[in-house]
């Protein structure tokens, strides 16, 4: 004891931990004041959660209305499953594909936007067309597009040569998966450059004067002032990219259906597939809750990395 | 450490001439400042120094070398920003590294030069922080640091010290030109706080609208101002500046203002001045040190006593200003008398001292006197 310093010396003071039942008591009239919207969120939130929860435990024939516990039935079946690894393959594909290629062109598309250059504001507005026009006008746009008869990409490049035969964009179980990430990275590379565009012009200009005093070129600024001072922002951006394509329904759904032969299903059209059209409800409600989960970790390290980055500001203004 | 030297230097940007023609020579060792209100040129100027912003025309030469063309890297100049611009995701010894390693200096020699630059500025300390976790003054100390780990020819400083609270800057300024006289640097600094200019500087260029006004020793641009621009931007409260007419009495020359403002001067310069004067109508100014206060002066004193009425009365400490009403002259004098009781009304003398008078063209702002 005699070494220890004495500001270690001085026991700390540490607050006896609160159950979360004493927690509501003690701020009982906060409380009653969220609790309302707590009670709306809960209807809407947390009941079809415990719903499809408790529905994936139970088999639901179409015929009648008994459900019937089989206990861990469906996940068992799920997981031996033929389509399982063919329906997480895809899944992996179509998220990590359209993820990545969306990023390096909404990147690209940023860095070129953010230069002051004639025509910007111009191409700016037009590169955001993609992002505003909705999900089912993109996918039927693109259904016509790559269109092996009928389709302009086919018939353009047959007319100038490029090819003899049309491409089965979607008609190809090998072409499918690939002709869908292109469509969705099309959809998604707009919001990937607007994020970046707005991380881009928060850098302070001044870093870059000093920058180039102190003797960088301009791929070491980029790579020591851009790259490090957008990183919030670019994983912000990839974790709600993931998310959202993880999600996206609309553009595998109407463009393929998850054909052919299952060679485009992703996790949500097979739910969708399963639930609602084969009226199979509580296997499709099984396949939820590991999509769920998976979620759930994504959301977990996005809600982290938000709330680390106001940690940060917090710290800066203090 | 260099000589520069501005030749006619311009910046235009579209038909605004944001620096006209400026010429200086700064010479080996030298603290200059470049002073002058906001918008005035000041920082364009030492941005063309850098080699962030191109010159219209001119030239710029560091150590006998004209610089125009050359990137800010091959300049051997670095720079301390307003804000300091330190690399918010590095830590403060990788912000001192930066500059060397961008120079491809070997690690053994960059760790050498890092610590070295920071034990002169006395953050060895702070070397594992990050800028965030810094205070104003040390992000300061830290931003001079990486300015003088590679031992560059000139430092430019761009209102280095604005970011600071009162007191820390005034700390900050003395540390700064003890340093400049240690290491012996050439320093171009910028500011609009004509205080930090007369303080730090062996010379002192006063730049408005883009155009070089005056370039001198703290004490020339102070005593003996170029024209109106500088009498009234160097010091505070600034110069009095009135406008008078020259009548003649007897063949002496006086200036006479509004109210009772009549200054008969005896020295032979004034007066060889004024009948020199271009035009009849001249500016006459004078500091608020050389006007002093003569309490209950107007019933009592000589011809020389002007009387005026006090406007209002401000008490530092030491000094205070009496702001006193001439007709509709409105000047500032001073004193330095504790027991001071004049109040807002009283009649008051003012007694002008002649050796300190300065006179101005009143058409082209320029001095009469020199």
């Amino acid at each position: 004891m005699a070494n220890i310093p004495v500001e270690l010396a001085v026991p700390v003071l540490v607050r006896p931990r609160q159950t979360l039942f004493q927690q509501i008591i003690k701020n009982r009239h906060a409380y009653l004041y969220v609790g309302p919207a707590l009670f709306i969120m809960a209807l809407v939130l947390l009941y079809p959660l415990i719903y499809t929860i408790t529905l994936s435990f139970f088999n639901t024939p179409a015929r009648s209305p008994d459900w019937v516990f089989i206990g861990l039935g469906n996940y068992i079946e799920l997981f031996n499953h033929q389509l399982f690894w063919l329906v997480m393959r895809n899944t992996v594909s179509w998220t990590i594909g359209s993820t990545i290629s969306s990023f390096i062109l909404g990147m690209a598309a940023a860095l070129l936007v953010n230069n002051r250059l004639p025509f910007m504001g111009l191409f700016k507005a037009l590169m955001i067309i993609p992002y505003v026009l909705g999900h089912v006008t993109a996918a039927y746009l693109w259904r016509w597009l790559m269109h092996p008869d009928l389709g302009f990409i086919s018939m353009f490049a047959q007319q100038i040569g490029l090819i003899n035969r049309p491409i089965p964009f979607l008609q190809d179980g090998n072409l499918v998966m690939w002709s869908l990430v292109l469509v969705n990275t099309w959809k998604t590379f707009p919001f990937v450059m607007i994020m970046i565009l707005a991380g881009l012009q928060a850098i302070p200009q001044d870093l870059y004067k000093a920058a180039r005093v102190d003797g960088a070129n301009v791929f070491q600024q980029f790579m020591e002032i851009t790259i490090p001072q957008l990183m919030p922002v670019i994983m912000v951006t990839t974790v709600l990219t993931v998310i959202g394509n993880f999600n996206s329904f609309t553009i595998p759904w109407i463009m393929t259906g998850g054909g052919p032969a299952n060679q485009s299903e992703i996790i949500i059209t097979w739910i969708y597939g399963t639930g609602i059209r084969n009226l199979r409800y509580g296997f499709s409600s099984a396949i939820s809750v590991v999509l769920f989960i998976i979620l759930g970790v994504f959301s977990y390290y996005y809600v982290r990395t938000l709330t680390r980055g106001s940690d940060r500001s917090a710290e800066f203004e203090g | 450490m260099a000589e520069v030297i501005l030749e006619n230097v311009v910046k235009s940007y579209g038909s605004t001439l944001a620096v006209n023609r400026v010429s200086l020579t700064i010479k080996d060792g030298e603290f200059v400042t470049l002073v002058g209100p906001s918008g005035c040129g000041k920082t364009t100027t030492l941005n063309m120094i850098a080699g962030l912003i191109e010159l219209t025309s001119g030239n710029i030469k560091i150590g006998n070398k004209i610089v125009n063309d050359l990137d800010p890297k091959d300049r051997d100049i670095a720079m301390v920003f307003q804000n300091y611009a330190l690399y918010p995701h590095k830590t403060v010894y990788q912000n001192l590294e930066f500059p060397l390693r961008m120079r491809g200096v070997d690690k053994d020699k960059r760790h050498a030069q890092v610590m070295r630059a920071a034990e002169i500025l006395g953050i060895t300390a702070l070397l594992d922080r990050k800028p965030r976790q810094l205070s104003g003054g040390q992000q300061q100390r830290v931003a001079v640091g990486r300015a003088l780990v590679r031992d560059p020819a000139v430092f430019l400083m761009d209102e280095p010290l604005s970011n600071l609270d009162a007191k820390l800057r005034v700390h900050m300024r003395a540390e700064l030109k003890h340093l400049q006289g240690e290491l012996g640097a050439t320093v171009v600094y910028v500011t609009h706080d004509q205080l930090e200019a007369m303080t730090m500087s062996d010379k002192v260029a006063i730049m408005n609208h883009g155009v070089l006004q005056q370039y001198g020793t703290p004490d020339e641009v102070f005593h003996k101002p170029a024209n109106t621009f500088v009498a009234g931007f160097m010091g505070s409260p600034p110069m009095n500046l009135l406008s008078t007419m020259i009548e003649y009495v007897d063949g002496d020359p006086v200036l006479v203002g509004d109210g009772a403002l009549r200054f008969r001067p005896k020295t032979p310069k004034i007066k060889a001045a004024l009948q020199n004067a271009p035009s009849r109508r001249v500016i006459l100014g004078i500091r608020h040190t050389a006007i002093p206060i003569v309490q209950n002066g107007a019933a009592d004193d000589s011809a020389d006593s002007v009387p005026a009425e006090i406007y209002t009365v401000e008490p530092t400490g030491d000094v205070t200003f009496v702001h006193v009403k001439v007709g509709e002259h409105l000047l500032v004098s001073s004193t330095n008398d504790l027991r001071f009781t004049g109040r807002i009304g009283d009649q008051v003398g003012l007694a002008f001292d002649e050796s300190h008078i300065h006179l101005f063209d009143t058409e082209t702002t320029h001095t009469l006197l020199n």
